[in-house]
């Protein structure tokens, strides 16, 4: 039993955008870049350049901070303690499995958009192009990239982090770095509250709140 | 397999990992790899992963290509390289290069092609030619041409770039600047010329002195002029990493613009960024200085400002001083005038230069010193400046806070016509304050290119040989002509031919500006241009445009037909990627020596950068030959023979040959690094003789990496991390890499920029990179995100000078200089915003609009932010000032 978290420490992300970047290639969204045939990779490609599809596993939310610096915020799936896209799903298609990352298991999503309108923080989406790992017209989200962890490995986007800004490990080890420094420095931890980019301090955390499992340092 | 297989179920996964992944195809040679417990890649449908270097900026982040079927599909940090499996966006989709069937990419060049010179202009009328045929072509022309001469050297020019390999530049130094006698230089000189002069001048060679980890070590971390989260992000984040693992770190950002890089300052905890005025640096610099001694030393309290009273009681040992290092100074400076009348000969004149400027060493000069910058009251400079006296005394106190202070400088003082003097104004004030060469402390003038550092290493740029000897210096010319010559009396008096003119002063091509110009006027007849873009990024692009119209022959050797230069090519030549599609090494600014293998074949008929350069240098020869310039042709044979006498037969006909020419590539790569190693020995600061193919391929340095920092003195060093400390004085003899060991230190006034803002151009612009493109664009705008991130040009202004020019954001405007205008939306720039009077436009952007919807205006296109800089360059380095040019802005709707 373990439960995968992220801390994600703002004052050392250096806007590199890497994380989105490698996301985007690792996860073939939102075009598959894996294609043989070249009519069908000029559609995708033009696709997404015309604005036609966009959504990727993770964003990387840029605004102005209080002191006038720069605030580049990554959003990958909160993997959620209550995820509201696990009670959204008309055909129980998304769980959250036993380390506590939330998977969608495409062959019984139906593609009802149910879970892209339930979760507070707009990260399930209907996939337009299917890659090698998940289908077309059906919901698709960042799964914590569960393969590389089943191999003891992190995080497509913790591992190419350049400022070292991406922590990931189990939030329920006490002697996990994510564990170690949340509690070192739980004045400065934050969650997300919603789309709109506002930060909650997790001391106030409110009670409806889906319990998301990736934290910000400030 | 698919990946969604292994979502069902762990047991799955256990198996296929124990079933084993072949991660690369030779085991031996590879072996290092395999043990990196991390070295799995992105995606799992690959054949093998081939370990190679970013082909974008100096920060060299090893990387590892995921091959499928001779197709790259995935890409991922190497773990064991320095960057620990780090990437930034640009490195992150460089598979986008590859995309078959990808809008951006179809014109990839995959034959030599040739065009009739009266169908010059645009990217079409191309015919398909042989390699033989091509290069034939070439050597023909060229032949002609090189008959007479053009200044110092025979009439033709080669035009490099700092994107190929170590082995491309050692390549294009041997045959075309020592063989061929030709003019050749590179884009480097738009890049970091101001540092190679910096160095030389401070330190007596060329080589950034510290190590990325210094960042670690240092106190007090000042950043001059250098968009560093944009240009260096892999360096920049373990800056943010070193900030947050140590509290007592401060950063301290010098910029008129409140760049990137300025989001990880803590402002609670002292962190400053300093808006100062463009090209005040020195005023800055001085002004330190100052408060050091008059305030800091309490000069001006107990000695009446009379600072040779004080140094004389700090002699006699009456006083201490606490912020200046008296028994550095003395041991290790001695001091020189600044001034750039006499500066400018340095790369004829050489040690003569120095002889001419010397003023005195030791505490004598420092006396000499103390006395210039008291000229630079902080409350006498600060309205030139631009920043409150206060904060300049804050400064002052940062920078001499605890031990360690580390300066790092790049475009802001290099992309000016005064850089050198603002280079080695802060290599000075580190000088005095004993700051310098520790670990920690000193200054890191940062190199911008992925191979910056290896053209000169390579010797490729004028005024540089190979192992980054100092041309000028007569006494360098001779050893070097001696070492390559090996004992032949005949080669080593034609080798000292090209190297020096009959006065006995240095022979020394034109440098980039002059080059293009010298086109234009009919000096030079023609120009090879290889792995570079001119048409977008030198200064005055209507000059460019003109020059490259007026060639009689214009030789591209690229990836892509459509750039804005291979429009005006007469021949194409395909080359293959360096990275992905050859082997070869590239410096990085850490001076980390690392190993690109090649992951697949190039497409169609491209070879790699050096074997085309080596198969022009064996049918040049010929040509010569035929020709009867025999001795010309004996001194390029020689050159050749050192690389391979037997392999290089096969150019004999390379069509015919062609799979044994790609077969024999990476070996002729490996031959031309030994050859580069061989003679590196001895030269200061740069040996790289103990590095060989196969210790890149199996070893790890002193920081458990993989690469090597030079000097590399023997097979079994493992590397240097900085360069004059007290270990370097111990294993070299001398402290510093001149004569005597001592550093220079060097009295500057605030030089006026030559492109100075008038009543009609009140405004300076700046040219930076941004971080989702890379140089001219010409591969990062064919990639997705970054395109998509950052799809077109524009002016940033800030809040009040768009208030005071009444400009709405997203509004067009031109934006007009001497040179000509620019047609571009204003961005009212709240992320990144300039300082009043300063204006920033991204310096990407060409005459290419879209590579993907294929728009392309003529060259130079109409929102090319280089149509509006001036070919104003530094007097010593001759680089340009792309980041202080006088504009104005005129609003075009009303």
């Amino acid at each position: 039993m373990k439960k995968y978290g992220m801390v994600i420490d703002l004052r050392k992300c250096i806007d590199c955008k890497g994380c989105i970047a490698i996301c985007s290639m690792t996860w073939n969204s939102p075009i598959n870049r894996e294609l043989d045939d070249p009519v069908l990779m000029r559609k995708e490609i033009m696709a997404w350049l015309d604005g036609d599809v966009q959504q990727m596993n993770s964003r990387l939310a840029e605004s102005i901070r209080e002191d006038g610096n720069m605030l580049s915020v990554f959003e990958p799936c909160m993997h959620c303690d209550e995820p509201a896209c696990v009670e959204a799903c008309p055909v129980d298609a998304i769980t959250k499995n036993e380390d506590g990352i939330v998977l969608v298991d495409y062959d019984k999503c139906e593609g009802d958009g149910s879970c892209v309108d339930a979760c507070p923080y707009g990260k399930p989406y209907l996939r337009v192009f299917s890659s090698p790992s998940a289908p077309a017209e059906r919901a698709d989200k960042c799964t914590f990239c569960v393969e590389f962890i089943n191999k003891g490995e992190l995080p497509a986007c913790v591992r190419t982090c350049q400022g070292h800004a991406l922590y990931f490990g189990d939030l329920l080890d006490s002697q996990s770095e994510v564990s170690r420094l949340l509690s070192k420095e739980k004045d400065r931890a934050y969650v997300l509250a919603g789309k709109d980019g506002k930060f909650v301090k997790i001391t106030d955390r409110p009670k409806t709140m889906t319990k998301p499992n990736v934290y910000y340092l400030a | 397999m698919k990946r969604r297989d292994f979502l069902k179920g762990s047991l799955f996964l256990m198996i296929a990992t124990s079933s084993g992944r072949v991660f690369f195809k030779d085991k031996n040679e590879l072996q290092s790899f395999l043990s990196a417990p991390e070295a799995f890649a992105d995606t799992f449908d690959v054949d093998r992963f081939v370990p190679a270097i970013c082909p974008y900026c100096a920060c060299g982040c090893g990387l590892l290509y995921g091959v499928r079927e001779n197709r790259i599909i995935s890409v991922s940090g190497n773990p064991a390289a320095w960057n620990e499996g780090r990437l930034c966006i640009k490195g992150a989709t460089l598979p986008d290069l590859r995309l078959p069937g990808a809008p951006g990419t179809e014109d990839r060049i995959l034959s030599p092609m040739i065009r009739d010179k009266k169908l010059r202009g645009g990217f079409k009328r191309f015919k398909k030619a042989s390699w033989n045929e091509a290069l034939d072509l070439i050597a023909d022309e060229v032949e002609q041409y090189t008959r007479k001469f053009s200044g110092d050297k025979r009439d033709f020019a080669f035009y490099g770039s700092g994107h190929v390999s170590n082995e491309t530049e050692y390549a294009q130094a041997l045959f075309m600047k020592l063989g061929m006698n030709i003019h050749v230089d590179n884009n480097g000189r738009l890049c970091q010329a101001t540092h190679v002069i910096s160095h030389v001048a401070s330190l007596g060679t060329d080589a950034p002195p510290m190590d990325y980890d210094d960042v670690y070590e240092t106190d007090n971390l000042f950043i001059f002029g250098c968009n560093m989260a944009d240009s260096l992000p892999g360096w920049f984040g373990k800056i943010a990493d070193a900030k947050a693992k140590n509290d007592e770190l401060r950063l301290i950002i010098i910029d008129p613009v409140k760049i990137r890089a300025c989001k990880i300052l803590d402002y609670t905890k002292g962190d400053m960024y300093i808006p100062i005025k463009p090209a005040q640096d020195i005023n800055l610099i001085n002004s330190i200085a100052y408060t050091l001694i008059y305030d800091f030393e309490g000069v001006n309290k107990n000695y009446g400002g009379d600072a040779a009273q004080w140094i004389s009681l700090l002699k006699e040992g009456k006083v201490q001083a606490q912020h200046i290092d008296l028994d550095f100074i003395s041991r290790y400076v001695e001091f020189f005038k600044g001034d750039y009348s006499v500066l400018g000969k340095l790369g004829k004149r050489g040690p003569l230069t120095f002889k001419d400027l010397k003023l005195a060493s030791g505490l004598e000069g420092f006396a000499l010193y103390a006395e210039h910058v008291k000229k630079f009251r902080p409350e006498d400079v600060q309205e030139q400046i631009g920043i409150p006296a206060e904060d300049i005394k804050k400064l002052a106190r940062l920078f001499s806070r605890k031990k360690n202070t580390m300066s790092i400088f790049l475009q802001g003082f290099g992309h000016t016509t005064t850089g050198v003097a603002k280079g080695t104004a802060l290599f000075t004030l580190h000088a005095v304050a004993g700051r310098i060469g520790k670990k920690g402390s000193g200054v890191n003038p940062t190199v911008g290119q992925p191979n910056g550092l290896g053209q000169r290493l390579g010797g490729s740029i004028v005024g540089r040989l190979p192992a980054n000897r100092n041309q000028p210096v007569p006494k360098v010319r001779r050893e070097f002509a001696q070492t390559l010559s090996n004992g032949d009396q005949d080669i080593y008096s034609m080798l000292m031919d090209n190297l020096e003119m009959p006065d006995g002063l240095s022979r020394l091509g034109k440098t980039a500006v002059d080059m293009f110009k010298g086109i234009g006027t009919g000096g030079i007849k023609g120009i090879w241009i290889m792995c570079t873009n001119p048409m977008v990024s030198m200064p005055d692009l209507n000059m460019v445009n003109s020059a490259l119209q007026k060639a009689e022959l214009v030789v591209v050797q690229d990836i892509f037909n459509k750039n804005e230069t291979a429009f005006y090519a007469d021949v194409l030549l395909p080359a293959a990627t360096l990275s992905g599609e050859a082997t070869g090494t590239y410096s990085n600014t850490d001076r980390r020596i690392q190993l690109h293998e090649m992951a697949v074949s190039p497409p169609g008929k491209a070879l790699s950068d050096s074997t085309i350069l080596l198969a022009f240098a064996y049918r040049y020869s010929k040509k010569l030959k035929g020709k009867g310039r025999q001795r010309e042709a004996k001194l390029l044979d020689f050159l050749l023979n050192r690389v391979g006498e037997k392999e290089i037969a096969v150019f004999d006909d390379i069509d015919g040959n062609f799979d044994r020419v790609r077969e024999i590539s990476p070996r002729l790569a490996e031959l031309l690094w030994m050859d580069l190693a061989l003679i590196s020995k001895g030269v200061p600061s740069n040996d790289v003789s103990g590095i060989t193919y196969q210790r890149l391929r199996t070893e790890k340095d002193f920081k458990g990496y993989t690469g090597f920092k030079y000097p590399v003195t023997s097979l079994t060093d493992k590397g240097t991390a900085i360069l004059y400390d007290e270990k370097y004085e111990r294993k070299f003899g001398k402290r510093f890499a001149t004569p005597n060991g001592k550093m220079r230190g060097w009295l500057w006034d605030n030089v006026q920029e030559k492109d100075a803002v008038t009543k009609e151009f009140p405004m300076v612009a700046g040219l930076p990179v941004r971080l989702e493109h890379w140089h001219t664009r010409a591969q990062t705008g064919r990639c997705m995100l970054n395109q998509i991130l950052l799809p077109e040009p524009f002016v940033a202004i800030c809040e009040q000078d768009a208030g005071k020019l009444k400009i709405k954001d997203g509004e067009t405007v031109r934006v007009e200089s001497k040179r000509g205008y620019i047609t571009v939306k204003a961005r009212i720039e709240k992320a990144m915003p300039p300082r009043e009077g300063f204006v920033w436009i991204p310096w990407c952007f060409g005459a290419a609009v879209d590579y993907f919807r294929s728009k392309f205006e003529k060259p130079p296109g109409t929102t090319a932010g280089n149509i509006i800089t001036a070919d104003f360059y530094d007097p010593a380095s001759k680089e340009p000032g792309f980041q202080y040019v006088s504009v104005r802005i005129i609003k075009t709707e009303v």
